[in-house]
């Protein structure tokens, strides 16, 4: 079985499991009473929700494997090497969706029944939503890096520096979130505020690092690569990579605003979920389209 | 043995539109429809190539300025050779 296959059947077997924890056990009793909700209401609100959300994997699994079908096209040039561990990146980012929700989902169930472990639930499910980004970012910053030593292309100054200035951003007003929100941090995290900031926190800020660093190297490098045709390509392509990192850093934020997004009315709520799932679906189709243009250079 | 001048040429045109696919293009190119090694390129075979090319490129994008440049850059390289004569007689 090929790897297109391969990616296909693990699609339908994660959509169905998801949509199996999503739907089939009896609604939570808060929640239902929360947004004036009945049970079949919230069962086909969580429809509303399941269905873009396969939609988005589905970007993402298509994008991920055209892109992987490109960098065994082109494995033995000597862009090659760089090329897989970007798109060993792709790969990881794309299964970390649907496994990390499809976990959630069942470690959710489990504490349902078995109260005790709610916090142990809530724990293992953060630290799986920071491994598969964690683990992607760092293979495409890799991959990134190394089409710039190939190229011998680097971040102007102060693009490095507006990197760096983000990240530093990003991670004080992620701080303060969370000592703002100490109170709640229990619900959230499961973890007292110092373990949040150092085990949540941290790989958090190293992860937007190596994601807005990739994207960084990854723009030095189009402006640099020469070739009319195969630089449409590329850029098609990179501005998918540089929309998935942006959109994925924006995701995680968001779960870091919690409580925040559960003051948000139900519509609030719904419109900020749809226009995020949208948004990081067209990034895997523009990525899709980048690659199989690279593609057909390759092919014909 | 300047064969693999002539090679090395088509691949420095073909840089300036494919970029580090052009290697792996021009090989494509004629490895499938010369049926040659890119070694053993010669000057009459750089009319059947250009139209090859030609054809390829129509495939690969709708750029048809970008390939019309392209065709005249091989077109002029093709001009500066002397059938029947390997290597680089424009030099």
């Amino acid at each position: 079985m090929n790897l297109k296959s391969k990616i296909f059947y693990w699609y339908i077997v994660f959509v169905l499991t998801f949509a199996c924890l999503a739907l089939i056990p009896t609604p939570d009793k808060a929640t239902l009473s929360k947004y004036h909700l009945s049970p079949t209401g919230l069962r086909l609100l969580d429809l509303t929700l399941i269905i873009p959300e396969a939609g988005i994997w589905f970007a993402a699994f298509y994008g991920s494997q055209k892109f992987h079908r490109y960098s065994q096209l082109i494995k033995g040039g000597k862009d090659g090497p760089h090329i897989a561990k970007l798109s060993l990146g792709l790969l990881l980012l794309s299964f970390g969706l649907p496994i990390a929700a499809t976990l959630s989902g069942a470690l959710n169930i489990v504490a349902l029944h078995q109260p005790g472990f709610k916090s142990a639930s809530v724990i293992i499910s953060n630290y799986i939503g920071i491994i598969f980004p964690l683990l992607a970012f760092f293979w495409i910053s890799l991959g990134a890096r190394g089409l710039g030593d190939m190229s011998r292309t680097r971040p102007r100054f102060s693009i490095a520096n507006l990197v760096v200035l983000s990240v530093f951003t990003l991670g004080v007003v992620f701080c303060c979130l969370i000592v703002l929100n100490h109170r709640t941090l229990r619900t959230t995290y499961g973890l007292s505020p110092q373990l949040v900031m150092l085990t949540v926190g941290l790989p958090y800020m190293y992860t937007w690092l190596l994601g807005l660093s990739a994207i960084a190297e990854l723009r030095a490098y189009t402006l640099k690569l020469r070739g009319v045709v195969y630089r449409k390509g590329w850029r098609l392509l990179i501005l998918g990579l540089a929309s998935i990192i942006l959109v994925d850093i924006l995701l995680q934020y968001l779960v870091t605003l919690t409580s925040w997004l559960t003051s948000l009315s139900l519509n609030g709520l719904l419109l900020l979920l749809y226009g995020l799932l949208f948004l990081l679906a067209g990034a895997y189709i523009v990525l899709a389209l980048g690659a199989q243009r690279l593609m057909k250079i390759e092919e014909v | 043995m300047n064969s693999p001048s002539l090679y090395d040429d088509v691949v420095t045109i073909t840089y300036d539109y494919l970029g580090p696919a052009a290697d792996r293009f021009v090989v494509r190119q004629i490895r499938n429809h010369l049926q040659k090694d890119p070694g053993d390129l010669r000057p009459k075979d750089l009319r059947e190539l250009i139209d090859w090319i030609q054809l390829a490129m129509r495939l690969i994008s709708d750029d048809s300025s970008a390939i019309d440049r392209y065709v005249a850059d091989l077109e002029s390289l093709a001009n500066t050779q002397k059938p029947g004569v390997h290597g680089k007689a424009r030099y």
